[in-house]
């Protein structure tokens, strides 16, 4: 623990990482979810039916018409010159051929090199052209001697009604700062973990650690894994205050979120030291730990399917350990899942686990017995 | 003749460096392409499909299992199966089995037909974003379509031809034309972003730990005291690094990006030019940090938890208008603010000079500012290393 403290790095990694970035992400993602995006308008119809449209766009929280076009606007360039980020163009005689019983089309241009706008705008250009639609057609039906109820029916007469589950408001900052906390997470611990022992040969005090421990690789270990477990269990703590003070709901699993996190952060513990007891070379180790842990989040799974992958990908994806915790991790905090739903990926983990420790100590057991053996024939 | 060669000297002098310290050359040699291919095959296909979702048909009609074929039919969608009850869709969900699953009430059908209003529930998975608004987009898409063939059937029994009842089935649709993104993908979206940030924390990081080891070993303060300052060493420092990422920057627009196909519309004078002031304003910003940092490893600690706030912040996934205004003032700082929206103009959107002056002067501005900075730092360490040592020379 002393060791912890006095170092530079372990301050760096444990206490000003966590507190400025995780804060930081929060912040950026502390409106939750996009609204009034600024979209323009190109009415070449000036009609009550162009108007009524403008008025959907308008009324609708996700847009807000901030240009309207005219003739003299150049439609290739738009996007570059300007900040909106769709166009919504009527076509001249709308109005005209839809009471003409003629199908129109109002085109829709939108932005999308940003996918989050270029979703949204989708979703709001078919919803709005669906209700104008229907408006249209409920007045034809109505016309034909539908009643009014029946004309809506046969307008729509499939209506889907979703119900989004577990983040029910699309909320960025419920979806995104957890998973981007607990990758950083898992790499604070896997990387302190990394230099636990190496610096102790670097140092020169690695005889006084197993002259401390007795001679035994399990006693080093248990020792840096508990006191890292202990400062790793802070971080925990701070990921709790990060929650609340954020409001991000946690579907009242508080014990078995820390049961998780805390198994979490001992898996990478243990990797962190299998890599340390292995490799005497710090900055090798903490190479290696880098270019295993920083693609961690895209793998995942997070933000792009497993599914969505090619098969090597979704295989490597399998080796680290935050992909197995991350789905442990929505069931739990998102789905709120019961503690039995998440064995299956507790028991991946146990085996990254039991690996490292089992590893870590091979390494370790047979350092301690090689010096041993210099000093017995150093000695005689 | 000498000059030229104290240039070469110059040059190889950082390339052995590289070459010697397996961490450097692991992040700026290696890791560049092995990242570009290794993250950029993750969104190789782009887009997804063979969405995992499940059915409970309660109504068990005619219509409720056609509907349920023309969902499978639907390659964005994948059926798992049939489920008894509301409950097993639930525990699919639970398990993370289905992104999401579609309940047809009792009575479905003779609703339809009576005209009553025949609803479906469609219950989403939304842990995750991407795959449950594209099961959206998929079910409400056949729904609609299978709204439009009712009616048709409705206005053809009533008289009309078949092409005016087409006329009339949908009086307005929505012609949506997602520019710059065809198919609105995620990988169309993310990879060119992802590839500047690879290059941009390769030469941070790489570049940081080369500056932090000088300060480590005392060859900082031995350059600038002795060695010929603080133009000397930054020319120094630099010059391979621009040499290696400027050969980059070509690779990747020659053949990282047309292997993702990904477009580089852009004029390619102004796109290079950018790429490279971007590059040298990264290249001051890791010897200015790398001068306050006298440890290799803790530098490689410090930088290797930039990526996601630099990434981030930067506006390119989340809007910067969208941020509280003091995390505007601390975007607007970061290089990779100006830089990607730059790219984004020039590489995907297929513009000019004139349409890159704003992010251009931005860099241009953040540049000079970080210049000073260095040149400030870097005289503070020759003056105080000149300090020790009259000090050191004086008590001997």
């Amino acid at each position: 623990m002393a060791l912890i403290g006095s170092s530079k790095s372990n301050r760096n990694l444990l206490l000003i990482v966590p507190l400025v970035v995780f804060l930081l992400l929060g912040f950026i993602y502390q409106k939750g979810a996009l609204r009034e995006i600024p979209v323009a308008v190109f009415d070449e119809d000036h009609t009550t039916l162009s108007r009524t449209i403008i008025q959907f766009i308008d009324a609708s929280p996700a847009m807000k018409i901030t240009y309207s076009l005219s003739s003299q606007d150049d439609l290739t360039k738009f996007f570059l010159q300007h900040d909106e980020r769709a166009i919504f163009r009527i076509p001249r005689n709308l109005m005209n051929d839809v009471i003409k019983g003629k199908a129109s089309r109002v085109q829709v241009l939108t932005n999308s090199n940003n996918i989050v706008f270029g979703n949204i705008l989708l979703r709001e250009a078919y919803m709005i052209s669906g209700t104008v639609s229907a408006g249209a057609s409920i007045q034809r039906l109505q016309a034909e001697g539908l009643t009014e109820k029946q004309a809506f029916n046969l307008a729509l007469p499939i209506r889907v009604n979703s119900k989004p589950l577990f983040n029910p408001i699309y909320n960025y900052l419920y979806y995104l700062l957890p998973g981007l906390m607990t990758v950083l997470l898992q790499m604070i611990m896997f990387f302190v973990a990394t230099r636990a022992i190496n610096s102790e040969f670097v140092n020169g005090s690695f005889d006084d650690l197993v002259e401390i421990s007795g001679g035994s690789a399990l006693n080093i270990l248990v020792g840096k894994a508990l006191s890292y477990f202990f400062v790793g269990f802070g971080l925990i703590m701070f990921i709790a205050i990060v929650f609340m003070f954020f409001g991000i709901p946690f579907k009242e699993k508080e014990m078995e979120l820390i049961l998780l996190f805390s198994y979490f952060i001992l898996v990478n513990i243990f990797l962190g030291l299998m890599l340390s007891a292995t490799l005497d070379d710090e900055i090798m180790s903490l190479d290696i730990a880098f270019f295993y842990n920083s693609p961690a989040f895209v793998f995942s799974g997070f933000t792009f399917p497993l599914f969505g992958m090619p098969f090597f990908d979704t295989l490597y994806a399998q080796f680290i350990p935050y992909t197995h915790f991350l789905h442990a991790f929505f069931k739990l905090y998102q789905v709120g899942t019961p503690f039995s739903y998440i064995k299956p990926e507790l028991f991946v983990l146990s085996i990254f686990l039991f690996t490292a420790m089992f590893t870590a100590w091979l390494a370790l057991h047979i350092r301690i017995k090689g010096d041993q053996k210099v000093k017995q024939l150093s000695l005689a | 003749m000498g000059k030229g060669r104290n240039k070469a000297s110059v040059f190889t002098n950082e390339l052995k460096r590289v070459i010697d310290d397996h961490s450097i050359l692991l992040t700026v040699i290696i890791a560049p392409l092995l990242y570009a291919f290794f993250l950029g095959s993750i969104y190789y296909k782009k887009d997804i499909d063979q969405i995992n979702f499940a059915v409970v048909d309660y109504d068990n009609s005619m219509t409720s299992r056609k509907l349920t074929q023309l969902l499978k039919a639907n390659p964005k969608i994948n059926l798992i199966g049939y489920l008894e009850d509301y409950h097993e869709g639930v525990e699919k969900l639970y398990h993370l089995e289905a992104k999401g699953f579609l309940v047809f009430p009792h009575g479905f059908e003779k609703d339809l037909f009576r005209l009553e209003g025949a609803e479906i529930a469609l219950y989403l998975n939304t842990t995750r974003f991407l795959p449950s608004n594209d099961l959206n987009k998929a079910v409400n898409s056949v729904m609609m379509t299978a709204g439009s063939g009712i009616r048709l059937k409705y206005f053809v029994a009533n008289g009309k031809n078949p092409q005016q009842a087409m006329e009339l089935i949908n009086p307005i649709l929505a012609d949506v034309r997602p520019i710059y993104n065809p198919l609105n993908s995620y990988g169309g979206f993310l990879l060119p972003g992802l590839f500047f940030l690879i290059l941009q924390q390769t030469l941070l990081i790489g570049l940081g730990e080369s500056v932090s080891r000088d300060k480590e070993k005392g060859i900082l303060n031995s350059v600038l005291v002795e060695g010929g300052g603080i133009a000397h060493y930054l020319f120094n420092k630099t010059a391979y690094y621009i040499f290696l990422y400027s050969a980059y920057i070509v690779l990747f627009m020659a053949v990282v990006f047309p292997f993702f196909e990904i477009p580089v519309a852009g004029a390619i004078i102004p796109s290079f030019t950018i790429s490279l002031l971007f590059l040298l304003t990264i290249m001051l910003l890791a010897v200015l940090v790398g001068s306050y940092v006298n440890n290799q490893i803790r530098m490689m600690e410090i930088l290797a938890f930039t990526t996601y706030p630099f990434f981030l912040i930067s506006g390119y996934s989340w809007p910067v208008s969208a941020m509280p205004e003091p995390i505007q003032w601390i975007s607007y700082l970061v290089p990779t603010t100006p830089m990607l929206e730059a790219m984004s103009k020039l590489f995907i959107m297929g513009g000019g000079w004139t349409d890159v002056l704003g992010p251009f002067q931005h860099l241009l501005i953040l540049f000079g500012i970080l210049y000073v900075a260095v040149v400030v730092r870097l005289g503070w360490l020759s003056r105080r290393s000149k300090a020790q040592v009259s000090l050191h020379t004086f008590s001997r």
